[in-house]
């Protein structure tokens, strides 16, 4: 669970999406790995991470996860 | 009251509004007379005698010119009761009102009904007949196609009350050849019918504007042909043999004979008067810039004054989806007034309009069953309305009442009345400082460099703090606020308007023809100014403009050009007269630079297309001054009142009577200045000087005064 | 509420001055563009919106011009700022940016945005999106309908710099202008746009020399926190829960197949799921939609319903989450064609929204289905009577569904957006075509309660030598539903008929396509005539349920056949045209048991 860095060259001018909400990342990315799957993800920042658990619970397989889902991803600040 | 019964004349102008009709009345040493009678809205022409009854003007031959500002024609399309119109089309497109220009007014309101045209489908009749853009005719109209399209208005009219017919052909401003056979086809066949065409009422591009002026001007024609005559009857009865008229949407005075023929034009009448005394009153005191706010009960009009002259528009909308495409006075209407209604929105916000509680039940503290807060009681409320001198003291306000509609309102902001009725004055004054930003900044002007003429009963408590909150340079309020659109009819010019539709590139050798037309156009305009005056002595100047755009563009912006007399309202601008020689590349030359100022850049290399020309021909009214208080002799004492200025400080006021100010003097504020039909608010660190004209003008204070 | 506002009662009141004030100059930016706009689409059919954006380059106040770029407004300046890196920005710089891959909704949506600076501190941005008539690739009027990658849409411009410190960067300029098929127009809708940027930084300025750059970015702050709060409170009013609906892109231009859009709902307190993730694979066709495009169809229904009031920023975006993984219809993945995602799929998303989902918890704020169709037809050609080159991209009314309280309008610009007709004056004065009619369709609207709107149909002559049209719509092969009983719309048609003969057949039989409703560059010439029928919309409950003297007054009109009043509303017309009541009871008794 940290953010990271998009390393890309200037001349690279592919794109990449979030792996829960689907927006395109943009500069960096939060990154987890699923305590459900152990897959990790790529996401927009933690809401997204906490929107990934809190769909999972909501569709029964998965434990609650405190926190609210909801945000804005153009305020997240790294922490 | 002592008749004036001499034989010297005497100017009548009427306001006759929804409400109330006003009259005002200058006699030949400058003495006013004054009346405020309730209107008759169905027979209109009833009030407007009655206030002159009353007003101690003798009806007769001492009237020299008996002008009205009327809102019959806006009534008639708000309400609905117009004539049964039958409207003509190029067959295939007669579904034109029904299809309009297929957007919404609000973004998100999926629940909004579409205006309903002032024609039903059953009643539009396609006409087989085809013009195309550049005025070639595709598909002549035979003989026999106008008399099956007669011989259909006639079975479509058969029983109909006053019935009318609309025509508007496909690119009949290009080509009306169409458009007048079809008009004399019925004219000869059925006489009785009015019949209003589209290339004489709106000949511009876009049919469905020019379609639905069209109609609009048919749709009122009956009824105001009914009001002209009997105001002409009226008249004539009590020997007014003068110049007897009403007020036009593009500000100049018409005969009732010609207002009938072409009733579209006053639709905007009863506002035209009321900007028409704003320009005159910036006049006055000589000012080249100023914006004018006419705020009433439920509304406030909006107009611009630069160079000394009022603005013009092509474009106006009765309701959304119904515009009236006509030069009219550039007037912006917001539903904010001493009677809008504040509330509280559910994310907490305070909003104040465009809901009104209009005159019934009207404010709370009217007492006449209101029970919604509204500007008023705001104002009633931070003292500085007085509740026994409202209306000349003919109604006494309550405040409880004001304070009981507000308790709510302050509830839920978390507020103290007191702080409520502040912040109710504070979000309408906002509400007109967009107004005025919206119509000062669509022109690329600058508001700060603008003074304001602030009238209506509501304007002169709210100018000095609008200006304030924009910084605008002075405020000016006119003499008898409340009554100023009567005014404005006396003091009005006559006029004649007129376009044609010419469309040249101006880097084209096809632009040679341009100052040729235009100079036709003047002469044309000119004449049928000179008909419709009775002094050939009358001076008439005509100007004249070419509305131009970058080829491509969309729309237009008119460039004055000169003819005649030299435009004084022009000084500043290159004139350009029509016969020289290097007209087009001047004209070019300053469709640049008018381009610059309005949106910030030119582009120099591209190139010019005109679209139409158009004429004004203006006959100014015969000057008159006026003494509209009895002044100095007054006796009444000024008093000190409190009241709550800005930022919850309550401050003593002085109260002062309007007709106990002498020509020259300064209020200092805090200050309440009041008269019968208005009451002027001057904050601290204002001051208010009577001007010569005996306007107010109100600025920050210099250092003398009372 | 009280968190919304902790600077206090007295700061309300402000902030609503200040939120007007910001309306104000996008309104005014908006008017700037539109008296000086070369295309139609922006000075006619104001297909644009305009924005301001705090120092952060979130939405603060658009100017609601076209509901359907509220994702890109709240995302492209973004993509912007961080790629570019908010240090790299200088005083003067304009940046345009199109990339329907970086926060874009689709590529003919230009975004300009100029950074306004406060005694050399960054404070805020202004910006503008417009849709240009004609950016290049496969077909004139870019909106290739058979596209099957992004590269044949367009010129794609990432974040791209305009004007660096004030001067134009000819390079730039220069490729823009070579790769559009109608340079003039890009030139002069560019500078509108421009122009407009100008008008903003001025009154923007002004607010800054009131505020000062931190005082002016606080205040912005409470405007967002404003909005988010009155959507919470909005969707805390609605009932917890799982809703669902289905509905889908009939076909991509590329095969005979629907692609289907699956939406769930989740009402969780005050915060709100939209959930896409069963949806279809993304197509193969220009039927996709950019992330943006989803969230924008998803924040719109929900405004239509909930919230028209609020204020239009960053705000309304937090409480709400939209899930479209990428790959799917609704999240495009590079480099698949998305150009109609923003015309045909986000109307269908939003409708989907407001009269399948939420029309199960708030049926008296729902509607039926509308024509539901951009109905993009795009053409160009050399004009004969001037030897240029032109291109235009068109758009047709139709009817909208109906609602519990009304009909639906005829002749109305599909929901998601809010843009005008070309006049037919403009419209034969600028490109060689001669209507032959432009009328509603009559006896087309879905029946019900209420009504749907009439769609229209116009028939055009090709007046030039030659014409290359092509179109991108929806609604010809399933019809605009109708919900609580009503009945569905009529569909859409796209016919053509060669010079001299009258009969018309559709462009897919004529031209042996693969659509009906989507193809490219099919060459028309001097004589031949095209017949679009725009649909129409679907009823709103039980037709029998009718008023029959609305019956009897659409039919006087002609909105409604003689023969439909009686079928499906059941409703007798008498000789003289008059409502014959005893026998329409009778026939309705009838009908409500099935009997006819």
């Amino acid at each position: 669970m940290a953010w990271n860095d998009l390393a890309k060259l200037w001349h690279d001018t592919t794109v990449d999406y979030c792996d829960v909400c689907g927006n395109l990342l943009i500069a960096r990315f939060w990154g987890f790995v699923s305590a459900a799957t152990g897959e990790s993800k790529r996401c927009c920042d933690e809401r997204c991470e906490r929107l990934y658990y809190r769909l999972r619970e909501i569709d029964g397989n998965a434990q609650a996860v405190p926190g609210g889902i909801s945000g804005d991803q153009a305020e997240a600040k790294p922490r | 009251m002592s008749r004036t019964g001499d034989a010297t004349a005497w100017r009548v102008g009427v306001d006759n509004g929804g409400t109330f009709t006003d009259l005002v009345a200058v006699g030949p040493r400058g003495d006013v007379r004054l009346r405020k009678v309730p209107s008759t809205p169905f027979r209109p022409a009833d009030a407007t005698f009655a206030a002159l009854e009353l007003s101690g003007v003798e009806p007769g031959p001492g009237i020299d010119s008996f002008i009205l500002g009327t809102t019959i024609a806006t009534n008639v399309l708000i309400q609905r009761r117009g004539a049964p119109v039958v409207l003509l089309t190029t067959a295939g497109f007669e579904d034109v009102l029904y299809i309009q220009r297929i957007d919404r007014s609000g973004l998100y309101d999926l629940q909004w009904v579409k205006a309903e045209p002032y024609v039903p489908r059953n009643m539009v009749v396609g006409v087989a007949e085809r013009v195309l853009s550049d005025g070639s005719v595709r598909k002549p109209l035979t003989a026999e196609e106008a008399g099956r399209v007669v011989e259909r208005v006639r079975e479509l009219t058969v029983g109909e009350e006053k019935p009318a017919v609309a025509v508007s052909l496909l690119f009949s401003y290009v080509n009306d050849s169409h458009e007048q056979a079809l008009a004399e086809a019925l004219t000869a066949a059925l006489p009785d019918l009015p019949v209003s065409i589209s290339s004489e009422v709106a000949p511009v591009w876009r049919e469905y504007e020019r379609t639905n002026t069209t109609v609009m001007d048919a749709y009122v024609k009956p009824i105001v042909s009914d009001f002209t005559s009997s105001l002409a009857q009226e008249c004539t009865s009590r020997s007014m043999l003068g110049w007897n008229g009403l007020l036009r949407s593009n500000g100049g005075q018409v005969s009732l004979r010609d207002a009938a023929e072409r009733p579209v034009e006053i639709v905007l009448s009863g506002l035209a008067a009321g900007m028409i005394a704003g320009a005159h009153f910036a006049q006055a005191v000589k000012t080249d810039k100023a914006v004018t706010l006419d705020m009433g009960g439920t509304s406030a009009d909006v107009g611009v004054i630069t160079d000394g002259e009022l603005q013009f528009s092509g474009l106006f909308e009765v309701e959304f989806g119904l515009p009236l495409a006509l030069p009219i006075l550039d007037v912006t209407t917001i539903g904010a007034g001493g009677g809008s209604v504040a509330s509280v929105d559910s994310g907490g916000l305070l909003k104040v309009g465009p809901e009104s509680a209009g005159a019934v039940p009207g404010p709370a503290c009217y007492g006449l069953g209101g029970r919604a807060p509204t500007v008023t009681d705001a104002n009633l409320l931070m003292g500085r309305l007085n509740p026994d001198y409202f209306l000349n003291g003919e109604m006494r306000l309550d405040a409880r009442r004001a304070e009981r509609s507000i308790q709510p309102l302050a509830r839920a902001l978390g507020l103290d009345v007191a702080d409520a009725a502040e912040a109710v004055v504070s979000v309408s004054i906002e509400n007109m400082a967009g107004a005025i930003r919206l119509v000062t900044v669509d022109r690329g002007l600058d508001y700060r460099e603008f003074d304001l003429v602030a009238y209506g009963g509501a304007g002169p408590l709210h100018g000095a703090e609008i200006a304030l909150r924009m910084g605008m340079r002075r405020v000016v309020v006119p003499p008898n606020p409340g009554l100023v659109s009567a005014y404005g009819t006396l003091i009005a010019s006559q006029r004649v308007d007129r376009r044609v539709t010419l469309v040249r590139r101006l880097d084209h050798i096809e632009s040679e023809d341009i100052p040729v037309e235009l100079a036709r156009l003047a002469n044309e305009t000119a004449k049928e100014l000179g008909v419709q005056l009775r002094r050939v002595d009358s001076e008439v100047g005509v100007t004249t403009f070419v509305a131009c755009r970058y080829l491509g563009q969309n729309y237009e912006q008119e460039i004055r050009t000169e003819f005649g007399h030299v435009d004084r309202s022009f000084e500043l601008a290159v004139a350009i007269p029509p016969d020289a020689a290097d007209f087009v590349a001047r004209l070019a030359d300053r469709y640049h630079e008018t381009h610059k100022a309005a949106y910030g850049y030119d582009m120099r290399d591209q190139p010019i297309q005109s679209i139409y020309l158009g004429a004004t021909a203006l006959s100014p009214s015969p000057k008159m001054s006026i003494r509209p208080y009895s002044g100095e002799g007054s006796t009444h004492s000024p008093s000190v009142r409190s009241v709550l200025a800005s930022a919850g400080e309550w401050v003593d006021a002085l109260v002062v009577r309007r007709d106990c100010l002498a020509r020259g003097e300064t209020i200092n504020g805090p200050a309440v200045i009041e008269e019968a039909d208005s009451t002027t608010w001057v904050p601290p660190g204002f001051s208010a000087e009577v001007h010569e004209s005996q306007c107010l003008t109100i600025e920050p204070t210099k250092r003398q005064g009372r | 509420m009280d968190g919304a506002a902790s600077g206090g009662a007295v700061d309300r009141v402000g902030l609503t001055l200040l939120y007007k004030r910001l309306r104000n100059i996008c309104d005014e930016m908006a008017f700037a563009m539109m008296r000086t706009a070369y295309s139609p689409i922006f000075s006619e059919g104001l297909d644009f919106s305009t924005l301001v954006l705090d120092r952060n380059g979130r939405l603060v106040a658009t100017a609601g011009i076209n509901p359907a770029m509220l994702g890109a407004s709240l995302y492209a300046a973004t993509w912007i700022i961080r790629e570019v890196g908010q240090e790299n920005f200088s005083l003067g710089d304009v940046f345009v940016h199109n990339d329907p891959y970086r926060g874009g909704s689709h590529m003919p949506e230009h975004m300009l945005v100029t950074p306004v600076y406060h005694d050399g501190e960054l404070a805020a941005y202004v910006g503008n999106i417009a849709h240009l008539a004609e950016i290049g690739g496969m077909a004139p009027g870019s909106f290739a309908a058979t596209a099957t990658d992004v590269f044949q849409e367009g010129l794609r411009l990432p974040p791209t710099k305009l004007f660096d410190r004030g001067e134009p960067v000819r390079d730039v300029w220069r490729i823009m202008l070579t790769n559009h098929r109608t340079p003039d127009n890009t030139w002069g809708d560019i500078h509108a746009m421009l122009g407009s940027l100008r008008v903003g930084e001025r009154r923007l300025a002004d607010m800054l020399s009131e505020r000062g750059v931190d005082g002016l970015n606080e205040a912005f702050e409470q405007i967002i926190d404003y909005a988010e709060a009155y959507m919470r409170e909005e969707i805390r009013r609605l009932p917890d829960g799982i809703y669902t609906g289905e509905d889908c892109m009939e076909d991509d231009g590329i095969s005979d197949r629907p692609y289907w859009i699956r939406s769930r709902i989740i009402v969780d307190g005050d915060e709100l799921i939209f959930d896409y993730s069963r949806s279809d694979a993304q197509a193969v066709g220009p039927i996709n939609a950019p992330y943006v495009v989803t969230l924008s169809a998803s924040l719109n229904g929900l405004l239509y319903v909930l919230a028209r009031d609020v204020p239009v920023n960053a705000g309304i975006v937090r409480p709400v989450r939209v899930v479209a993984p990428a790959g799917t219809i609704t999240c495009v993945k590079l480099p698949g064609p998305c150009v109609g995602g923003q015309t045909e799929f986000q109307p269908r998303v939003m409708e989907l929204v407001v009269g399948q989902i939420l029309s199960q918890i708030l049926p008296e704020r729902a509607s039926a289905a509308s024509g539901n169709t951009s109905l993009n037809f795009l053409f160009g050609g050399v004009d004969p009577r001037n030897g240029e080159y032109y291109a235009h991209y068109h758009f047709e009314g139709m009817g909208w569904g109906g609602r519990a309280e009304s009909d639906g309008n005829s002749a109305q610009i599909v929901p998601h957006a809010n843009c005008r007709n070309t006049p037919v004056e403009i419209f034969e004065t600028k490109w060689p075509w001669v209507h032959e009619n432009y009328r509603l369709n009559d006896d087309s609207a879905g029946a019900g309660r209420h009504r749907g709107g009439l769609g229209i149909e116009r028939i055009l002559e090709v007046a030039g030598d030659v014409i290359t049209v092509s179109a991108l719509c929806e609604r010809m092969k399933r019809s605009p539903w109708g919900i609580f009983g009503g009945s569905e719309g009529s569909r859409t048609n796209l016919e053509v008929s060669p010079a001299g003969s009258g009969d018309y057949r559709t462009f897919q039989e004529a031209f042996g396509l693969v659509s009906p409703s989507k193809f490219t560059n099919i060459r028309l010439h001097r004589g031949d005539r095209v017949r679009i029928t725009s649909p129409s919309g679907g009823g709103y409950g039980d037709p029998l349920e009718r008023d029959p003297y609305a019956v009897a007054r659409d039919v006087e009109l002609g909105f409604v056949g003689r023969s439909s009043a009686r079928a499906h509303y059941g409703v007798v017309i008498d000789a003289k045209g008059d409502l014959d009541e005893e026998a329409t009871t009778e026939l309705r008794g009838r009908l409500a048991d099935g009997v006819e």
